[in-house]
């Protein structure tokens, strides 16, 4: 009997490993970037920092500006973040080419929808025929097993 | 017309070539009188009819050439001692002894020895000598012998390896040798690279697994909620058979 073909496309727990990756890198830059900050603030500042309304706000900013520019960044620039990169994966374009900025924002809103969802916007993933979740679906991209990434194979 | 009178030296002079000529006759008739009888005689000399007269003149020819021998050999003895006399009388000499200081002083020597080195004659003698095939079979023959071998062992066995190795790794210079070649680019450059190898290796591994892993969850989902195989898990339609084709 003839063996299954292999899909090029990326599927749901390569996917899921380097979300965690990245995330967890985030995780930990973010502390570390968090801490020092709050260190200096508290050496510099005569009563140093309150967990107040403002504080609270400016950090939700920053954290919220640092996953935009990791993921769109990584996105635009290298085709891939550095989880997508440990597990062999690249996102393109469904007519193969590079992700751009605007397809890049639209991918990212597509992943706040699917996290604010429970994660349904993921499991799409799972019965795709193109295993696109609803990130990609918005965003117009695919994501490629790396060694799969022919640009004329994910047109 | 009165016919002049011949003078003395011209009439010296006609005596005279009538007596060259006439010793010139004389000595070719002397020759073939001496060839022609010559013959004979010599056929007669080799025959046994003159053993005795050979016999009687074969001591003194030997003592003659022996005569020759010892006076050979006293001069090449003479020749011989004159050019080492000479020889060592241009080494000693101390003109020479300068002329050479001068020389090697105005580094004639290192030019020499540089433009022969630089020369592509020289290189094209050192390449043939290297590419040779006698001294290849010199190398192998020297690998081989088992001389070599036991020489080898034997210095492995004794003691002095063990006392250079003990100074060696005790002594600074090593010590930095090995800092220094620690910290070198190369080999720094070389164990990111076989950290990497490894990091790839691992990842490798866990990427084939994890896609092991997406079709498997992607087949659970599918017939829980009753679709379809995805395109890639059905099996590619059979070809035809050759026979059916044709």
């Amino acid at each position: 009997m003839p063996s299954p073909v292999r899909p090029m496309y990326a599927g749901f727990v390569s996917r899921g490993v380097a979300w965690v990756v990245d995330n967890v890198i985030m995780v930990a830059i973010a502390t570390v970037v968090t801490v020092v900050t709050a260190v200096v603030l508290n050496a510099i500042l005569p009563h140093g920092v309150q967990p107040d309304a403002p504080e609270i706000l400016a950090t939700a900013v920053g954290w919220a500006t640092f996953t935009t520019l990791y993921f769109v960044g990584f996105w635009v620039l290298a085709g891939q973040t550095p989880g997508m990169r440990l597990m062999g994966l690249v996102v393109v374009r469904t007519n193969g080419a590079r992700v751009g900025v605007g397809h890049a924002l639209r991918r990212l809103a597509g992943l706040v929808i699917s996290i604010l969802t429970l994660g349904l916007g993921f499991l799409l993933v799972l019965v795709d025929d193109r295993r696109q979740g609803l990130a990609d679906k918005l965003g117009g991209t695919l994501v490629l097993y790396a060694g799969e990434s022919g640009l004329a194979r994910a047109a | 017309m009165p016919a002049e009178r011949p003078s003395i030296r011209h009439i010296a002079i006609g005596l005279a070539a009538i007596g060259v000529r006439g010793m010139e006759t004389a000595t070719r008739a002397g020759w073939r009188t001496a060839v022609i009888v010559g013959r004979p005689l010599g056929a007669t000399w080799d025959s046994r009819v003159a053993v005795g007269p050979r016999a009687a003149l074969a001591a003194p020819v030997s003592r003659l050439a022996t005569l020759g021998e010892q006076a050979e050999a006293r001069a090449r003895d003479d020749a011989r001692k004159q050019v080492a006399a000479a020889v060592e009388g241009v080494l000693t000499n101390r003109l020479v002894a300068e002329t050479v200081a001068d020389v090697l002083s105005r580094g004639v020597v290192d030019r020499v020895a540089v433009a022969v080195i630089e020369s592509p004659e020289f290189e094209r003698a050192v390449v043939a000598g290297l590419d040779s095939p006698a001294l290849e079979q010199l190398v192998a023959r020297i690998v081989e012998s088992p001389g070599l071998e036991r020489a080898i062992t034997r210095v492995l066995e004794s003691e002095l390896v063990d006392e250079l190795s003990d100074r060696l790794l005790a002594s600074e210079e090593v010590h930095r040798w090995v800092e220094q070649i620690a910290q070198s680019d190369e080999v720094r450059a070389a164990l990111t690279q076989q950290s990497m190898g490894l990091v790839d290796e691992v990842a490798g591994a866990m990427r084939a697994r994890t896609a092991s892993a997406d079709t498997v969850a992607e087949r659970i989902a599918r017939s829980v909620l009753r679709r379809k195989p995805a395109p890639w898990s059905r099996p590619p339609p059979m070809l035809p058979e050759r026979s059916d084709r044709e």
